[in-house]
């Protein structure tokens, strides 16, 4: 199994890969992962499925 | 943000939490988005462990290495180690040829942001998310760039100003966390009866709040992208912009950080705009990017 590794730092990124994530993870299921640097803490994170 | 977090210490500390996770899980792609350090961070490390970075909203260009710092260096930098660009639209194709990136290297997506506002207005629909603001007009503000603290209490002052000739248009402004904005806009804003200082909303129903608003008033070019979707007009408070969303349909208009300048284009837009605006942004967007996103994944991994 391949793979795919997905990078957010901030909400915005959270925002924007979101769809990527969700995308993704439809064709390669568990294999993608989403990681955080926590960049920022500090703005209220959604979680990818409910953006 | 870390307390006093300085620009080296966070891409220090993030090639680092980067490589160790890139030596654990040995990820056989990875993509990141945009202009921010963790961007850059995420393309430098990859090419470190020679993996390859798929690039997601790339080719923006202000073609001004200091505005916005360091977004713009960030994008600059990135775009030689990606192997693959994902462009919102030929515009950011056309920057990244100029750059040397050959063309098959390109995809134009569409904006994921598209997708994300679709997402949260199909699937969420019956949540209550939206922001009591009343029934007066209401005009959105956000303001949060580093690179200005000086200007962005002259667009507070300006926005001050018509909030007191205009008591019958109510302002809703969600203040991002940093401290000095915090205290710019409470120190500027506070204590009018139609300025309404918030926390950040939930990305829900700061959207919500965007639809239902009649202007925005905004530095973040994220916020302009996302108003230009729901044919909303925005007056964007920064001397330049890399993004073209709306600039070209006159819905966005640069208007810098001058006091009297932004009291006069708020005003403006106020009296013309008489809230009717069409709903440009819904109709003709794509609204496939990330399904076209992976779609290039799919190919480049097998």
């Amino acid at each position: 199994m391949k793979n795919i590794s997905i990078i957010i730092g901030t909400r915005p990124e959270a925002i924007k890969m979101a769809p990527v994530y969700l995308a993704l993870k439809d064709r390669f299921g568990d294999s993608v992962q989403l990681i955080s640097t926590g960049q920022h803490r500090e703005l209220l994170w959604p979680s990818p499925e409910r953006i | 943000m870390r307390p006093g977090q300085s620009l080296s210490k966070l891409t220090a500390r993030l090639l680092v939490k980067l490589e160790n996770h890139f030596k654990h899980h040995r990820p056989d792609l990875v993509l990141a988005h945009g202009d921010t350090t963790t961007c850059f961070a995420t393309a430098l490390s990859s090419f470190y462990q020679q993996i390859p970075f798929f690039h997601v909203e790339a080719g923006l260009r202000s073609y001004h290495l200091n505005s916005p710092f360091p977004e713009e260096f960030n994008r600059q930098s990135v775009a030689p180690m990606a192997h693959h660009h994902f462009a919102p639209t030929e515009l950011e194709k056309i920057n990244l040829i100029n750059d040397g990136i050959q063309d098959h290297k390109i995809t134009v997506t569409g904006s994921t942001v598209h997708d994300a506002i679709h997402i949260i207005k199909t699937k969420n629909r019956n949540a209550d998310h939206i922001p009591d603001i009343g029934t007066r007009p209401t005009v959105v503000v956000t303001l949060h760039r580093r690179e200005a603290n000086q200007a962005m209490q002259q667009t507070l002052t300006g926005l001050k100003h018509v909030a007191i000739e205009r008591p019958d248009v109510m302002f809703i402004c969600p203040i991002h966390p940093n401290p000095n904005v915090q205290n710019a806009f409470r120190s500027i804003l506070g204590g009018h009866e139609n300025i309404k200082l918030l926390d950040p909303l939930p990305y829900a129903e700061f959207i919500s709040l965007l639809m239902k608003s009649n202007l925005v008033v905004t530095d973040s070019g994220g916020v302009q992208e996302e108003s230009v979707y729901f044919g909303k007009r925005v007056l964007l408070a920064r001397a330049e912009t890399e993004r073209r969303d709306g600039l070209d349909s006159g819905l966005v208009q640069l208007i810098g950080h001058d006091v009297e300048f932004t009291r006069r284009s708020i005003k403006q837009a106020l009296c013309n705009s008489n809230f009717t605006h069409e709903l440009l942004g819904e109709n003709g967007m794509p609204l496939h990017a990330s399904e076209t996103i992976a779609r290039v994944v799919e190919r480049n991994i097998v």
